[in-house]
């Protein structure tokens, strides 16, 4: 029988063991009390009780804001992608969902440099969850969108290998391992809040116009979507006479998400609402029919006025005429 | 240079070859790719869109109103509305840009071939539609009537006037030219119908039911020539609108020119009427 | 290359933002070389006489009839005016008192009711006179946002304007939301960012410092704070802290 299962004992060996792969980063709590991924300098900052981290993983595969190109001679050329070797662990199975997503629309045709210089050099460690109220992911779902998943299991944690990598970590880690119970089943993978009928966009719900009406476009929902990565691209010139061009992350509720010289083609924030809708449960080319909410619950936690985008979803009760 | 940039990441250096004025605010620029960038523009469609770089203030997205000529230079149309094109109009010959591309899909010629042609054009939509002209008149034996129908706000706006009354008189080429309004001043020499583009389609005459229309024009312009076109017999099918969005990255990624679930860096910029009912925001 | 001709001064203000253009001691050379300053009495004398500019960049609210004289020079003297900081944009804090104050009480309160009062009116921004090219905003700018300009200006063009709410660059940053968590009297949501969440990153609300941003939600804002037990005074009061007028009924 082969070795899978982490005494809670050996959590901090195996830690390092994690070092070998790369520069290790896990849930940790700021100064100021948000749950974050950083790195783990010391075992002790784990915090892997944590919910949900205020901006997913996504950080590291797109960063806030990343040089793309440069220009200092005249012609374009790629900006430097930053990428290391890095292990992410205790990552939850709707942030894995994230990045498998994200993977989908950057890895695709035509892959972008920088994400997937990135992507290649990060190894996911997976860690199960205890959900809170403003999850809504089904219960018992483990994601394999990763190398290596940790399901807490009695007094420590069973260990599913989802990758080459994943393998790899667990026969580095052979000594600390012991035999446990026989793994569970497989269980559900993949995004958790299905994919929406379209035309449920223009639908007569009252709260399409209480969301465009209260919504004051902070952007937190998409900032700290793990799915969101609407783009902006800006160039910058340079006091050296060449120019700097960066990508920002964008959101589809501020007024020039879609504006064109001289017009908006999503000029009012009823308009946006339906976009963000339409683009986060129905997906656009070539992701149409795929919804992209992995239930984290994020927004819901993070929207200044509560709006949850899912109540759009669900027939309205009858309201007074 | 021994390595060659992503395409369609990095865009090739290309210079400007030289600039022509067609109105106080619209210039054509001929633009001479680096060599690398060549094969790639020689495959372009009438219709797929190119990602200008000007150094220093961005990249926009454009079709270019040509067919690549065999010295390999593109031409592009632009007016001055914003960073880049203001930018992009101050620059001299030799001036260094960038370029990527072709992306998008472009016209369906293949399917269009035997058929007629009306192509309707307002404003600085011409721009897509010369390219696709340009391409009939060079296959001139492939394709049925051809009819160009352009409306400019004004005669000094309208370009290309003097090239499109040229390739009408060398025959081959129907053209309705239509201004929206006549100064009394205008001047002798030259003379066109003052209305509306929808105006010139009332009373013209043509086989709808074989007929391919290429519209493209400002926003206003499409849903009342769509419904025009529709109403005279034309399919929606057969009904092609060049759109215009704000691409930021032209591979669909950035999702600012998403209409409805489509992206029109991939699935347009030409698109079929018929693809885009009950997308209310596409037009 | 050519150089650049520039004019850089100040009306009704600190200095701080001139000093903030001062403080960007590594790239000053670099701007040096591709700008001649041609009048920028804060650094060194200059003569504003028959001059010419292909921009100034003006500091700074209109507040007395010197201010005004200087700016219609600056503007008929370049081609293009940059409205710099928050004072030539929105009034700054010089106009905080603008709706709630006269005038002669607040120049009593300073110089005294037995003393001839300078010649002055409310502060307004640059926009109310003249025709503005470009702005750059902030209490003091980001040196960032002067640097780019200053180059764009050099390359000929001017640099992107991007329009989100101090929020987004706040939870960006992963910061503790202020608003939400503490209640605090935060104006992070309409509130123009670009500052990289400055004060709220070391627990500090948003004050305002740059303005509006683009279709703020005002009133939402407005309901949001008064939610949190905050009185309409206090809110209006900091509010107008760096911009006296908003439409508190603004939803988009």
């Amino acid at each position: 029988m082969e070795k899978n299962f982490l005494k809670m004992t050996r959590l901090v060996q195996f830690l390092e063991t994690l070092r070998l792969f790369g520069e290790l980063h896990a849930p940790t709590i700021s100064e100021s009390g948000v749950y974050r991924f950083s790195p783990l300098d010391d075992p002790a900052e784990l915090r892997l009780d944590y919910h949900r981290t205020q901006i997913p993983p996504k950080k590291y595969l797109l960063p806030f804001r990343e040089e793309i190109l440069h220009n200092a001679t005249g012609s374009y050329r790629e900006g430097h992608s930053g990428a290391k070797d890095l292990v992410l662990f205790g990552v939850h199975s709707c942030d894995l969902e994230g990045i498998a997503y994200l993977d989908r629309v950057f890895l695709a045709d035509a892959a972008d440099p920088g994400y997937s210089a990135r992507r290649s050099r990060l190894t996911l460690v997976g860690v199960s969850c205890e959900p809170d109220d403003f999850c809504f992911c089904p219960e018992e779902r483990e994601s394999t969108a990763c190398d290596l998943f940790l399901g807490a299991s009695g007094e420590g944690f069973h260990l599913a290998c989802h990758s080459a990598r994943g393998r790899a970590v667990v026969s580095a880690a052979d000594h600390l391992l012991e035999q446990g119970p026989p793994l569970p089943p497989p269980r559900f993978s993949g995004p958790c809040f299905p994919p929406q009928d379209p035309e449920l966009r223009f639908s007569d719900h009252p709260l399409w116009q209480k969301f465009a009406s209260t919504c004051v476009s902070c952007g937190a929902c998409s900032v700290c979507c793990p799915t969101c990565y609407c783009f902006d691209v800006r160039e910058y010139p340079t006091l050296s006479g060449g120019a700097a061009r960066i990508r920002e992350w964008d959101n589809c509720l501020f007024v020039t998400h879609g504006e064109v010289a001289g017009a908006n083609f999503r000029p009012d924030r009823l308009d946006r609402l339906r976009f963000r809708f339409l683009h986060k449960y129905c997906g656009f080319t070539p992701l149409q029919g795929i919804s992209s909410c992995v239930g984290c619950g994020r927004c819901k936690e993070v929207c200044p006025v509560d709006i949850d985008l899912r109540e759009l979803t669900v027939t309205p009760k009858r309201v007074q005429p | 240079m021994n390595q060659q940039p992503h395409s369609q990441h990095v865009p090739f250096a290309a210079h400007l070859i030289e600039r022509r004025d067609l109105s106080e605010d619209t210039a054509l620029f001929r633009i001479a790719p680096d060599e690398g960038a060549l094969a790639q523009l020689f495959s372009f469609v009438p219709g797929q869109f190119v990602q200008l770089s000007v150094p220093g203030a961005g990249e926009i997205p454009i079709s270019p109103a040509d067919l690549p000529t065999p010295e390999g230079t593109l031409e592009l149309c632009v007016r001055r509305v914003g960073h880049v094109t203001e930018l992009l109009h101050e620059l001299q010959p030799g001036a260094t840009l960038g370029l990527r591309g072709p992306f998008g899909s472009g016209f369906p010629l293949k399917e269009m071939a035997g058929r007629p042609v009306l192509l309707l054009a307002g404003g600085l939509g011409i721009a897509p539609l010369r390219s696709l002209l340009m391409h009939l008149l060079r296959q001139r034996d492939s394709y049925g009537d051809i009819t160009l129908m352009y409306g400019a706000k004004q005669p000094r706006l309208m370009l290309f006037r003097e090239e499109l009354a040229a390739l009408a008189a060398a025959g081959g080429l129907r053209l309705y030219l239509t201004v929206d309004f006549a100064p009394e001043t205008l001047d002798g020499g030259y003379s066109c119908a003052v209305g509306l583009l929808p105006d010139l389609l009332k009373g013209f005459r043509f086989d709808a039911a074989t007929t391919y229309a290429a519209v493209c024009g400002p926003p206003p312009l499409y849903r009342c020539l769509v419904a025009d076109l529709e109403r005279a017999g034309v399919h929606a099918e057969r009904i092609l609108l060049s759109l215009e969005r704000r691409m930021r990255c032209g591979i669909g990624r950035c999702c600012h020119c998403a209409l409805g679930q489509k992206l029109c860096c991939l699935d347009g910029p030409v698109f079929r009427a018929s693809d885009l009912k009950g997308i209310p925001e596409a037009l | 290359m050519k150089r650049l001709k520039l004019a850089i001064t100040g009306l009704t203000a600190c200095s701080g933002c001139q000093l903030t253009l001062l403080n960007c001691e590594d790239e000053l050379p670099e701007l040096l070389e591709r700008c001649e300053l041609i009048y920028f009495p804060l650094a060194e004398s200059g003569d504003l006489d028959e001059a010419s500019f292909d921009a100034a960049i003006v500091e700074g609210a209109v507040s007395t009839p010197k201010d005004l004289e200087l700016l219609f020079k600056l503007r008929n003297a370049s081609r293009l005016l940059v409205a710099y900081g928050t004072c030539a944009l929105f009034g700054g804090v010089a106009a905080m008192n603008n709706r709630v104050s006269a005038r002669v009480d607040l120049l009593q309160s300073v110089f005294g009711t037995g003393n001839k009062l300078p010649d002055s009116f409310p502060p307004v921004p640059l926009g109310n006179f003249v025709s503005v090219d470009a702005t750059i905003t902030g209490c003091p700018p980001e040196t960032c946002d002067i640097v780019a300009m200053v180059a764009a200006l050099a390359a000929g063009t001017l640099p992107p304007a991007p329009s989100y709410p101090v929020c987004t660059e706040c939870r960006s940053r992963e910061n503790l939301c202020l608003l939400l968590e503490k209640g605090q009297l935060c104006l992070g949501p309409v509130v123009q960012g670009g500052c990289n969440a400055r004060c709220p990153a070391t627990g500090i609300v948003c004050e305002g410092c740059r303005g509006p941003v683009r279709e703020a939600n005002v009133a939402q804002e407005l309901e949001l704070l008064l939610e949190r037990g905050f009185g309409r005074d206090e809110i209006e009061r900091r509010m107008s802290r760096f911009k006296p007028e908003w439409n508190y009924g603004q939803r988009s």
